[in-house]
């Protein structure tokens, strides 16, 4: 009977399971109800909650909850609860996430628990305050602002944490309690971290300049504006067309060495007709065209390599076409014909072949000419009359039999010479090596062979006075022309 | 009398400085190591990072952010432009920002007015100097955020900037070679001589957000517009026309992060990110040697995906964490064509693939303070043979070893 009577006081003295009331709600507050899905807005307050009751607040928004202990409880803006049993004698709530403000003015021996998600408060002096918050993982930090809260984790980690003490929970477990920042401190925490990040905002606005900062140089790289010369020298390259007439261009390949200043190679041709504005096809005509005819003629060019203070320029006019493989000439008769479409070469042998031969042409030195030729409406080259001019000897030679590099030297009876030395160069620079070059040292495949690489050429002459004109550009040009040696 | 003057502002200003908190925040990032790129090995260098701010609270709703940030690189990355047969390239770069944030507590939005300034200073030869460098750089950004808090700590931000890049030791070849030897026609009408200044906007909208219990995702969209003044457009014929070169590059970024936790010791959080960037430019290309238009020379488009795994060791304050990555990346020239061995032109577009596999390991010593390492490599290849300027197919590795200070 006793037994009875007890049990019915110890029932009436816990009263009725969740009675938490939610006293102030500001903002978005939603509530959803034990054993429903969805989040509905707390709606007017007071209003009374039950347990298994979930309360999520907005940004900045904010919940007052008072439990049937006496405790208080503040949830701040984006915040998460998960509210437990509550009755006279035992208050229990879960934050899930967010933080929280829990108080109590006179417990009197009731429970007050806050659950985390990887430790549990319990008030343990009559009167306490302290602050909950959660982050991701779980992580919670608490901080004590009167009183005695007991903190424990569930690998069985207790403590006690006092006024002005903070201690970290994770996954780990519980840290060692430290004194707590004062308000100030705190403040000054919270300001440097979002101060951090914003640094790193800061920061990563110039990302976007630096992705098309390198999309230029790559751009430039990829066009051949950047190269390297035989040397391992730095050389800025330009090479375009210049039209200055509808019946005239002039290619040009521009060098700047950060030593040496500008050099450049250029070829102007003048045609008898004006040419079309895409010029592919009289390029692909200037090496000479089978069957038929080019539908233009180039009359005149000048080939030019010079830098600002010494030029060697080669001169032609009078041109026209003849084919060379008609003329009464055997030996200047063409068996294959460079297409720079494919950079190959195609056999010709036995079909018409129209080339154009010139009536006169000069070579001459900051100047002074070296040699040339005259006629009048040539069907052969044997038929030009070479200029009177002091008599040369020509000789092309391989100086070093590791690398591709040839040198032609024109050594004239006046005691000047004319060199011209060829290099094949690899794209990180330095000359190219024979061995992975091929043995070609003349013909097509010569010519084939150095399109694969970088092409450097230097032309020194008595008449330089010790200088010389260096210039890295494609030999297409100089194959188109027959100008490579 | 003014020198009088600034003293008595300055005595007015103390009482007002002295109600400003601020608080040094910054970091400082110091890694030796080694490059090595198509089996060529460069010398042992190191690259530093290093940031710093005095943030200023000037009152409940603004803030100021003056940060100085400098870095040094004197070892490439396999994520740097490579392929420009350089063999190597040093990089100093200086940047000087402020920063103000305007955020009402009781508002979810935050408005940050910016400005900056930075000079890059880049050197690609032995014989290039600091200063002079080629492709030196310098940047003036002037433009702003708005960041919606949406929950925190995730938010929605969107920046746009207003930007001018100038390369005052790059001029074009031809428009020097038009004064250098002139009566000589070596230069096109209406060339233009700093032809890679650009001035332009650019935003970016970035956002995260969780997905779900378990996930997080972030993304962001980036365009760039750019105005080349001085860069004219190239014709069929090779010639310049009246009209500037406008590029517009535009890159969108996905990622999702999924943590997992085996067990309190050890946690992991898979990641992947897929990204395609996008350039179009109304600018084309001209094979001089040819004679043969190139429209559409700048444009590409190019996906890249990355998936992830960083595995966090020990205690959650102070763990160690290994990463480890791989990566895909291919670009396509929509316009460009491919090319053979000796430049002849093929039919189809070209295309790089590039797969980079890197791992790094960070090894709390201190509180603020992490031993870094870090080892990258990257393989790539191309349909282009023709490598004469640029190198499409290469391998190149880059290891790295250093320390991090946070504060």
């Amino acid at each position: 009977m006793r037994s009875l009577l007890l049990i019915a006081a110890l029932a009436a003295l816990r009263g009725p399971a969740g009675a938490v009331t939610l006293r102030e709600a500001s903002g978005l507050v939603q509530v959803r109800a034990a054993g429903d899905t969805r989040w509905r807005p707390a709606g007017k307050v007071p209003r009374a909650m039950a347990a298994g009751d979930a309360v999520r607040t907005g940004f900045d928004a904010r919940a007052v909850f008072l439990l049937d202990c006496g405790g208080l409880v503040e949830a701040a803006g984006n915040a998460h609860l998960l509210l437990g049993e509550s009755t006279a004698v035992s208050s229990e709530l879960s934050l899930l996430f967010g933080a929280a403000h829990i108080s109590a003015a006179g417990l009197k021996g009731r429970e007050l628990v806050v659950r985390t998600p990887t430790a549990t408060a319990r008030a343990r002096s009559e009167a306490v305050a302290w602050t909950a918050s959660v982050s991701g993982g779980g992580n919670a930090v608490f901080k004590t602002e009167k009183g005695l809260v007991g903190i424990e984790d569930e690998r069985g980690g207790r403590t006690l944490l006092r006024e002005g003490q903070r201690l970290d929970s994770d996954a780990a477990g519980l840290h060692e309690p430290s004194a707590a920042p004062s308000p100030a401190q705190a403040r000054r925490d919270d300001f440097a971290g979002r101060m951090r990040r914003e640094l790193s905002l800061e920061l990563s606005r110039d990302e976007p300049q630096r992705l098309v900062a390198g999309e230029v140089r790559r751009a430039d790289a990829e066009s051949g504006r950047l190269l390297t010369d035989a040397s391992g020298s730095r050389v800025r390259a330009e090479e375009y067309v210049v039209r200055t007439a509808p019946d005239r261009f002039a290619f040009v390949a521009l060098n700047s060495r950060h030593d040496a200043g500008m050099s450049y190679y250029s070829w102007a041709g003048v045609f008898d007709r004006a040419l079309p504005q895409e010029l592919s096809p009289v390029f692909a005509s200037l090496a000479g065209t089978a069957g038929s005819a080019a539908p233009w003629t180039l009359t005149s060019y000048a080939a030019t390599r010079a830098t600002d203070r010494d030029s060697l320029t080669e001169r032609a006019s009078g041109g026209h076409q003849v084919d060379l493989n008609s003329n009464l000439d055997p030996l200047d008769d063409v068996s294959t014909l460079y297409d720079p479409a494919t950079d190959s070469y195609s056999s010709v042998a036995g079909r018409p072949v129209f080339r154009t031969l010139f009536d006169a042409s000069s070579l001459s030195a900051n100047g002074t000419l070296k040699r040339g030729w005259t006629g009048a409406d040539i069907q052969a080259q044997s038929e030009a009359t070479p200029l009177a001019l002091p008599s040369f000897t020509a000789n092309s030679t391989f100086p070093d039999a590791l690398l591709v590099r040839r040198t032609d030297v024109e050594s004239y009876a006046d005691g000047t010479l004319l060199v011209l030395e060829t290099r094949a160069v690899r794209p990180e620079g330095g000359a190219s090596l024979r061995s992975s070059f091929g043995p070609a040292a003349a013909g097509p495949d010569w010519a084939v062979a150095l399109l694969r690489g970088g092409f450097q050429q230097t032309v020194t002459a008595s008449e330089f006075g010790g200088g010389s004109i260096q210039v890295l550009f494609s030999p297409r040009i100089l194959i188109l022309t027959g100008g490579l040696p | 009398m003014r020198l009088s003057a600034a003293f008595a502002c300055l005595l007015l200003c103390v009482p007002a400085a002295g109600a400003v908190e601020w608080v040094p925040v910054g970091g400082l990032s110091v890694l030796g190591g080694i490059h090595s790129f198509a089996g060529e090995r460069g010398s042992l260098s190191g690259n530093a990072f290093g940031s710093f701010s005095p943030a200023m609270r000037l009152g409940p709703r603004w803030s100021l952010l003056p940060s100085a940030h400098a870095a040094y690189e004197g070892t490439r990355r396999v994520n740097d432009v490579l392929g420009t047969m350089t063999p190597a390239v040093e990089r100093l770069e200086g940047r000087l920002g402020v920063r103000a944030v305007w955020s009402e507590p009781s508002s979810r939005w935050r408005l940050k007015p910016a400005i900056a300034y930075a000079r890059e200073l880049v050197k690609e030869t032995r014989d290039e100097s600091w200063g002079k460098g080629l492709y030196d750089q310098v940047r003036w950004t002037i433009g702003g955020e708005a960041e919606m808090v949406t929950v925190e700590p995730h938010s929605l931000r969107l920046a746009v900037d207003w930007f001018e890049a100038v390369h005052p030791n790059y001029t074009s070849l031809e428009s020097q070679a038009a004064l250098l030897f002139a009566g000589q026609a070596l230069a096109r009408e209406l060339v233009g001589d700093k032809v890679l200044d650009r001035r332009g906007w650019q935003f970016r909208l970035s956002g995260d957000a969780p997905l779900g219990a378990r996930a997080a995702g972030e993304a962001s969209l980036t365009g760039v517009w750019s105005r080349f003044a001085a860069q004219p457009l190239i014709d069929e014929g090779g010639q310049f026309q009246g009209r500037a070169r406008e590029d517009f590059l535009t890159r969108a970024v996905f990622a999702l992060r999924m943590p997992h936790e085996w067990n309190a010791d050890l946690r992991a959080r898979a990641a992947v990110e897929a990204g395609v960037t996008a350039n179009t430019s109304n600018q084309n290309g001209y094979d001089a040697t040819r004679g043969r238009f190139l429209p559409g020379f700048y444009d590409f488009v190019e996906w890249r995906v990355e998936p992830s795994a960083i595995f966090v060791i020990g205690p959650p304050r102070r763990p160690v964490t290994a990463a480890l990555k791989i990566g895909r990346r291919q670009r396509r020239y929509t316009s460009r064509p491919a090319q053979g061995e000796t430049g002849a032109y093929g039919s189809g577009s070209l295309t790089t693939t590039e797969w980079t596999l890197g791992t790094s390991l960070d090894y709390p010593m201190a509180r603020r303070l992490s031993l870094l390492f870090t080892l990258e490599r990257t393989s790539a290849e191309s349909n282009q043979r023709y490598q004469r300027y640029y190198r499409y197919a290469y391998e190149a590795t880059t290891a790295l070893a250093g320390f991090r200070w946070e504060w």
